[in-house]
């Protein structure tokens, strides 16, 4: 039956049944996303191996849109300041990384820095080996190795990098 | 179609002379026997060589032959070298016809070379042998390629297939010999076991034996990608149409209406395909505009014109009335370059909004796969719960509170996909605003400058002296003329395209019917009726060689793969060893057998190495040989080697008339 030939009173005198749908989250939102994009961080962007908590803050930032991905690369070749970057630390990040502590996929040293572990290589290897995230990848190793801990320090202090 | 094996000789030259086997074939079951030891796979390998054909035997780096044809013949303890070693095979056609196909292996010419005689290997010296070539890049098609040769004497028109970088290779007919021989060592692992991957053909197995069963299917559905072809490039034409008319009504700052961007099967009488102009504030038929326009124009014309002096009051009001339609139009402009402005920006939002759910769509897609493979499967938080307390864990990062539980994975794609169709909708929807507004205010841009033109028109004509002729009027009527050519100029333009979509639509309608033509699964119901019989044949044989592993009745040829299967589940792990090797000759000889009542491409021979002790040991061949003596009665061959006792072959021998040629005969024997 068409809209306008159905009798409105009666439509709205018919029960209507509600039906609850899973709550549906953007994909960043995700934990397993999240988790997984951390270790590519680490593993991919990260050169030496051990990444800060700023470091890491700062690369899940960027990871949020292709707008700032962009921003990012400008500003790293020098080709706009610093002090356009709004960088957003995010709980959600934090909550991610205890996850991944628990599942022996990364552990803190004492310097606070993160390391992946065996474990967290083995996802990693799976990830490359599947060809998935594979834009998330090569911008990691893009930016990972422009990105020095000395330009995370200052981009986070809105001073010139150079 | 057919071809058969007449006599195989070996012959090994030393220098103390040559070592031969000779063997004969007949119709009907061939049954070599020897030890395992005395070199029978030899023998059998022989005959795939001799025709260029090694690649059915296996792993290439493997050697098809023992020493004893390339370094030292053992006789009587006595060693001697090697010289040349070379292989004849005497094959005979459908027609009658014999050939004699010469290739040596150590020492005597290259062993790319065959060389064909015509007639049987006795008279091989009558005449002149042909050289072609195998193993080379281009023999199967070139003209002294062997395999093209062979191809034509069996009978075969080998097709064209698709191969994975898109290229169009014709099909090997070492693919399609994978189906008659096999080979000890690895042939009985699975059908087609020894099947060549190296030619890079996509489906190999699918289509090497679909050219054997002679089904329709494959050039139906070549037909079926010609013809989905045909509809896109059809498409692709129509969309080009509809650019064209939207070009065409742009010179008039008209709109195109009523045409999908799919083609349509009835064109003429759907009566689509409107133009459309916008005049005095609404959107009228072009037909119409053109009629209103010429009115005017034929009013303008009519008039007589007047020197200033005579009309200059009239061109004062006619001055005033101007102005104030161009006040109005101005206003109207600046609504309409509003509307533009807002629908534009409502465009660019639904198309962004698109995109970002379709690069949500994507990394769903990606975490669909990471939460598949092992290494995440392994986490706890992929089981559902804490790594370290256990307790039950949702995958979010949202701190748990009221509200839903998060959908899964695939009921999120769900939604969003929902969600993409819903503002492609919109976005379409947006689009199609966003054009209508476009050329409402090019339409509206366009009168204001008209005006003023008129403006400027009528006041130079007040401005000048009172005894020249007013040039307004005559402004007005070549501006009308203007139009009017326009508009005309449109509609024959427009009458031209819309021939074109209806030439369009008859082939679009054409396509649309053939396509309604082609079976639907794909397959003929001859097709149909071969496969059918091909499953009888197969579990008639099962049932008749002792299968055991389950019911028989369970057992199926699939439309699909064309192997056997169960319940749509390829039979392998299903089934016992020795199971499995009697369904592989069921399915062999079904393939031979099938041949007696439908057309098929078989050739009518099979030759099989017998399968290895282990697996060989449980299945009692004598059923099985018994079954394929029948082959004589229809004027087929079966050449089997074995090493079972002779003591079990003999009833077989004796009752059923079989070629019988024993141990001996298969050893390499000094002829001097």
């Amino acid at each position: 039956m068409k809209i306008e030939e159905m009798d409105l009173e009666r439509l709205l005198r018919t029960d209507f049944q509600f039906r609850e749908r899973g709550r549906s989250l953007p994909p960043e939102m995700r934990a397993s996303w999240r988790l997984s994009m951390l270790l590519l961080v680490i593993a991919v962007g990260t050169p030496r191996g051990d990444c800060s908590p700023k470091r890491l803050h700062l690369l899940n930032w960027s990871l949020m849109s292709s707008g700032r991905r962009e921003q990012l690369r400008r500003v790293l070749s020098f080709r706009e300041p610093t002090y356009g970057l709004l960088i957003r630390m995010d709980p959600a990040l934090d909550r991610a990384v205890t996850l991944a502590v628990g599942e022996g996929l990364v552990e803190h040293k004492t310097t606070g820095k993160l390391k992946i572990t065996e474990s967290g290589r083995d996802v990693v290897a799976a990830i490359e080996a599947d060809e998935i995230f594979s834009g998330v990848r090569s911008y990691l190793s893009e930016v990972g190795i422009k990105l020095t801990d000395k330009h995370v320090d200052r981009i986070f202090t809105w001073e010139p990098l150079k | 179609m057919s071809m058969k094996f007449n006599r195989l000789l070996v012959e090994v030259e030393t220098n103390a002379g040559p070592f031969v086997t000779d063997l004969r074939f007949s119709k009907g079951l061939n049954i070599l026997r020897a030890e395992n030891t005395s070199g029978k796979s030899t023998l059998i390998n022989a005959l795939a060589y001799g025709l260029g054909l090694e690649a059915v035997l296996g792993r290439r780096s493997k050697r098809p032959f023992t020493p004893a044809m390339y370094h030292m013949v053992k006789h009587k303890e006595i060693e001697y070298p090697v010289l040349r070693s070379s292989v004849f095979v005497e094959i005979e056609n459908h027609d009658g016809q014999t050939f004699t196909c010469r290739r040596d292996y150590h020492g005597g010419n290259d062993k790319q070379l065959v060389l064909v005689s015509e007639g049987a290997i006795a008279n091989r010296m009558d005449s002149e042998p042909v050289s072609y070539y195998v193993r080379l890049p281009g023999a199967a098609q070139a003209k002294h390629g062997f395999h093209r040769w062979l191809a034509e004497f069996v009978g075969w028109t080998l097709p064209q297939v698709m191969t994975f970088d898109g290229r169009e290779v014709p099909l090997y007919i070492e693919l399609v010999f994978t189906l008659l021989f096999v080979e000890q060592t690895n042939g009985w692992s699975a059908i087609q076991a020894n099947l060549p991957t190296y030619f890079g053909i996509k489906n190999a197995a699918k289509r090497s034996t679909e050219f054997l069963l002679d089904l329709d299917a494959p050039d139906v559905s070549k037909e079926r990608e010609a013809l989905a072809h045909k509809k896109q490039e059809l498409r692709r034409e129509w969309r080009q149409q509809l650019t064209q008319a939207e070009l065409a009504v742009k010179q008039f700052h008209g709109r195109f209406v009523g045409v999908s961007s799919e083609p349509v099967m009835d064109f003429e009488t759907s009566g689509a395909g409107r133009a459309e102009v916008h005049y005095d504030e609404q959107w009228v038929p072009l037909s119409e505009a053109i009629t209103l326009v010429e009115r005017r124009v034929a009013e303008l014309q009519r008039m007589a014109i007047p020197l200033v002096a005579d009309v200059a009051p009239e061109l004062e009001v006619r001055l005033s009335e101007v102005m104030h339609d161009l006040k109005h139009l101005e206003r109207a402009g600046g609504r309409a370059l509003n509307q533009y402005e807002a629908a534009e920006a409502e465009r660019d939002l639904l198309r962004r909004r698109v995109e970002a759910l379709q690069e949500d769509l994507k990394e769903y897609r990606d975490l669909k796969t990471l939460q598949k493979l092992g290494a995440y499967q392994k986490l706890a938080s992929a089981d559902g719960h804490c790594p370290t307390c256990m307790q039950a864990l949702q995958d979010t990062l949202l701190i748990p509170s009221e509200g839903a539980a998060p959908a899964s994975i695939d009921q999120n794609m769900k939604f969003i996909t929902e969600q993409i169709k819903l503002f492609q909708n919109m976005l379409k929807a947006a689009e199609k605003d966003f054009i209508d507004r476009d050329s409402e205010l090019s339409r509206i841009r366009e009168d204001i400058s008209r005006r003023r033109r008129q403006v400027r028109a009528i006041r130079e004509s007040l401005t000048s002296s009172p005894n020249t002729p007013s040039v307004a009027l005559i402004g007005d009527r070549m501006m009308a003329q203007e139009e009017l050519d326009r508009l005309r100029a449109g509609e024959d333009l427009l009458r031209e395209i819309r021939t074109g979509f209806y030439e369009i639509s008859v082939q679009w309608k054409e396509v649309e019917s053939d396509l309604k033509r082609l079976p639907k699964t794909g397959f003929s119901d001859e097709d149909d009726q071969k496969m059918d019989d091909l499953s009888a044949l197969v579990r008639e044989q099962a049932r008749a060689y002792g299968f055991s592993s389950f019911d028989v009745q369970d057992i199926g040829v699939s439309k699909d793969t064309y192997r056997p299967t169960r319940d749509g589940f390829e039979i392998g792990f299903d089934a016992s060893a020795s199971d499995n090797i009697r369904l592989m000759w069921a399915y062999y000889l079904g393939l031979l057998e099938l041949d007696r009542i439908h057309h098929t491409n078989h050739p009518g021979f099979l030759v099989f190495d017998e399968p290895r002790q282990q697996e060989a040991r449980q299945v009692s061949f004598e059923r099985l040989l018994e079954r394929a003596a029948y082959a004589k009665k229809h004027g087929q061959q079966v050449i089997f080697a074995t090493s079972e006792e002779p003591q079990h072959l003999r009833p077989i021998v004796e009752e059923l008339s079989v070629q019988y040629i024993a141990t001996k005969d298969l050893l390499l024997q000094p002829r001097w």
